[in-house]
């Protein structure tokens, strides 16, 4: 394995910042109109479930990424095609999240710009990303964390400074009962962000040897629900559940409420800022985690070539997955999470541990 | 035959006559190269050689020519010239030597050789004095307050500066001669027990493989020892004052004093540190903490501003508040150039101003000021060439590169800000934040001797932040 190493902090940095990654502009559960800050405190503990499952795989074979264990516990032939299948998945999922940034910014500030320009530009400084190797990024990571952490407090401070936040919009709690609420949380909240977990499988093998990681993770995730939730109550304080349910981007739009003075408004620079810097980070680590799964599924050496052949794909695909903005939505809510979400995230890795596991114990009985 | 005899043997032959021969030879009858002889009693001959204005004259009078001319009338007998000539020289550095190449490299470095018919040997006494400056104030790095010595351009005098403030049988100073051609000598400082070990031997390893012929400066050891060659981001720290490299000889850095100039090297050096001056230390923390957080705004200002207008102007005319947009487009009206050509010919202008500053002779420096401030910034504007908003916002990035202690910091500064230009100039926000993303990243990759460039940023180190943007005050124990 890559000799890189990364410590607790930078691991925590870069899960939050994955799992920030688009959740922080995405409508998430507003199916379940004011109740949706319900639906982001509960499913972290889904989250942290499905951490535990593949912190459990990661203990069984600290030093290989997933792609390379698949091969062990399934066999070569079998595996290797999983470990295939994994790698196109990430390609995809990055394909995804890249064109959730290129609409948020074609959205508002690039209504002239093509498309296909801004995913160039990205994936440009995302080669330049992998290329310096994980460690690079992982340290970056901290920074980014650092000037996200900033931006987010400065856009809640002008939230509150020009008194956006009517509390009223949350009530009725619960009107409709529990129903929706479970509906939104199960499989597309569950799924995205933290289903898409599933990466650190790839990512955790690079870790130092003593780091606490399920301690390390488990904050991270909380971390993320409790600012999710914090983050869907501004919106819903701020929006009101209709428009939360009909604006594609509600971060975008209720930044546009900001008014101070008569000077500080407009502010969608903090907001490209955030947009840029989080789909950065999450399309940089399934780009870094297709790389590496590639390079050890056909046993290459680290090489500038994948990077640009992966980067090139993902942005070729970012514009050719859907054709509208609202098909990729319609995807990524219907058919995205019961056909990919379900099975790769949640059923392999789940049939992967008790296969492991029967194997130990048939090894250990054997013995 | 004779020749080649000699040369392959590099050793000293007993005859004075052509060991003369033979150092006159390897100088190319070099003008400067004084040759002494001298008769002693019992018909006994030395001569005694030196190169002119390298040796300390009073001293080879004093000390050598005066103890031996006195002595060699004496008539006694006298077994081994050799010792008992060298027991009278009355200076500190006396070597006996049979080795042409020391010999030669002795003569070079200020030493009195001294032959003796019969002896295949000869005596080393060290005469040497470069010449050198007093020592004054340091022309970079000024402070308000705080110690106003500087280096000079003599390694002896730059390390007693350093011993005189560090006090300390842990200062440990190494000495090498570095550059094929130059023989430079090169002074290692660090302290023993607090400077890490596989840095210092490290930095010795990088040092022994230099293989260039001259080192003129702290930039050709810089070149050798870094460990990323494709960055604009100095690696290393050059400071001329010896209490700010007393200060981080005490953090544990290494220092790197160079013959033949007055700035030494510090390493490894963190990106934090070219923000820091030596006077925060000399101040209330709480100003100088003010202080250093003017001085990273300035840098970021440097690097941001002209592109950040730049991306407003031409991409984001909505972000910008209606009033203010009304009166940048009323300036903009009659200028004929696209925003970018503007900005980049007045940025060009400045370097270009820059430049004729530090080159041109001081006595037509008001000249150049005025031509610079009146027909640059004033005609331009009027004549309609430039709009004032350019104007001043390339005199902000001008004034804002002046607060960097440090000159290599804001030269990264003023590269990135070209790209930063063309970026906003093509996608806006976007390139600016993306390209942004690349700095960060490769400020991420870069290592100083091993050491990540970012500490204590990223990685963390919770100690290094106490005095990293902020500088907390250290309470006394």
């Amino acid at each position: 394995m890559p000799k890189d190493k990364i410590d607790g902090l930078q691991l925590f940095c870069l899960i939050v910042l994955f799992l920030f990654g688009t959740a922080v502009f995405l409508d998430l559960g507003s199916g379940a109109r004011q109740d949706a800050w319900i639906v982001t405190i509960l499913s972290p503990i889904a989250g942290l479930i499905i951490f535990a499952v593949y912190y459990r795989l990661y203990r069984q074979h600290p030093d290989l990424p997933l792609t390379e264990y698949v091969k062990k516990i399934l066999g070569k032939y079998l595996g290797s095609l999983i470990s295939y299948m994994y790698i196109i998945y990430f390609i995809y999922i990055a394909s995804r999240v890249l064109r959730d940034v290129e609409e948020l910014l074609i959205s508002s500030p690039y209504a002239k710009t093509s498309i296909i320009t801004l995913g160039i530009c990205m994936v440009f400084a995302l080669v330049y990303a992998v290329h310096l190797g994980f460690e690079v990024f992982a340290r970056a990571g901290i920074i980014c964390f650092a000037i996200m952490t900033v931006t987010l407090l400065l856009i809640l401070i002008f939230y509150v400074i020009s008194d956006l936040i009517h509390l009223e919009n949350l009530r009725p709690v619960l009107a409709k009962g529990w129903k929706p609420v479970f509906r939104e949380i199960f499989p597309v909240n569950m799924t995205v962000p933290y289903g898409e977990l599933i990466i650190f499988t790839m990512i955790l093998p690079l870790m130092k040897r003593k780091t606490k990681i399920l301690k390390t993770g488990s904050m991270a995730i909380a971390y993320v629900g409790i600012y999710l939730t914090i983050n869907i109550m501004l919106l819903i304080c701020i929006l009101g559940a209709d428009l939360l349910e009909r604006s594609a981007f509600p971060a975008l739009a209720a930044v546009g409420y900001i008014q101070i003075g008569g000077f500080i408004q407009r502010l969608d620079p903090l907001i490209i800022l955030l947009i840029v810097f989080l789909g950065f980070i999450k399309v940089g680590l399934f780009f870094y985690c297709a790389v590496i799964g590639m390079n050890n599924l056909f046993k290459m050496k680290p090489n500038v070539f994948t990077s640009y052949f992966m980067g090139g794909i993902i942005c070729i695909s970012s514009i050719m997955i859907a054709p509208s903005y609202q098909s990729h939505l319609d995807e990524g809510l219907k058919v995205v999470p019961y056909f990919l979400h379900i099975a790769f995230q949640f059923a392999i890795p789940a049939a992967l541990l008790v296969l492991a596991s029967i194997q130990r114990k048939w090894k250990q009985g054997k013995v | 035959m004779f020749r080649k005899h000699y040369r392959h043997h590099k050793k000293l032959s007993k005859s004075i006559a052509s060991n003369i021969e033979y150092l006159k030879e390897q100088f190319g009858n070099s003008s400067d190269l004084s040759v002494r002889n001298i008769f002693l009693s019992n018909h006994g001959k030395a001569a005694i050689i030196h190169i002119q204005g390298i040796v300390d004259e009073q001293s080879l009078h004093d000390n050598v020519l005066h103890p031996i001319l006195a002595w060699s009338h004496e008539q006694k007998p006298i077994q081994n010239w050799s010792r008992e000539i060298a027991q009278i020289l009355s200076v500190s550095k006396v070597n006996t030597i049979d080795e042409w190449s020391e010999i030669v490299s002795g003569l070079l470095s200020g030493d009195t050789v001294i032959l003796i018919e019969g002896h295949s040997e000869a005596i080393l006494a060290g005469t040497g004095k470069i010449q050198s400056r007093t020592i004054t104030e340091p022309s970079t790095q000024t402070v308000v307050k705080g110690p106003k010595d500087g280096f000079t351009e003599n390694l002896g005098t730059n390390i007693s500066l350093i011993r005189a403030r560090i006090q300390n049988n842990n200062l440990r100073i190494e000495q090498t001669k570095v550059g094929k051609v130059t023989k430079t000598d090169i002074g290692i400082l660090y302290m023993e027990g607090i400077a890490k070990e596989e840095i210092i031997k490290e930095v010795k390893e990088r040092i022994c493989k230099i293989d260039m012929d001259s080192i003129l400066d702290t930039n050709y050891v810089e070149e050798a020892l870094k460990d990323n060659r494709k960055t604009i981001f100095p690696l290393f720290q050059n400071s001329e004052r010896p209490d700010v490299v007393a200060a981080n000889l005490l953090e544990g850095k290494i220092t790197i004093i160079i013959q033949g100039t007055p700035f030494a090297l510090i390493l490894p050096a963190f990106f934090i540190q070219f923000f820091q001056s030596p006077e925060d230390y000399y101040a209330n923390y709480l100003v100088s903490s003010f202080l250093r957080l003017i001085r990273v705004g300035s840098f970021y200002v440097n690097m941001y501003a002209s592109a950040i207008y730049l991306a407003l102007i031409t991409h984001h005319h909505g972000l910008i508040p209606t009033t203010l947009m009304v009166t940048l487009m009323a300036q903009r009206e009659q200028v004929p150039f696209p925003a970018i050509v503007e900005l980049l010919v007045m940025e060009l202008a400045f370097e270009v101003l820059r430049e004729a500053g530090i080159r041109m002779p001081r006595a037509i420096g008001p000249a150049v000021s005025i031509v610079g401030a009146l027909i640059l910034g004033q005609a331009a504007v009027e004549a309609g060439f430039v709009s004032a908003a350019i104007v001043i916002i390339v005199a902000t990035t001008a004034i804002s590169s002046f607060t960097l202690p440090n000159p290599n910091i804001v030269n990264a500064a003023r590269g990135m800000r070209f790209i930063l230009i063309f970026a906003a100039a093509f996608i806006g926000f976007y390139g600016i934040i993306l390209f942004s993303l690349c700095i960060i990243l490769h400020l991420c990759s870069l290592k100083s001797v091993g050491v990540p460039y970012l500490t204590p940023l990223s990685p963390v180190r919770v100690s290094g932040l106490k005095d990293s943007l902020v500088r907390i005050g250290t309470s006394s124990k």
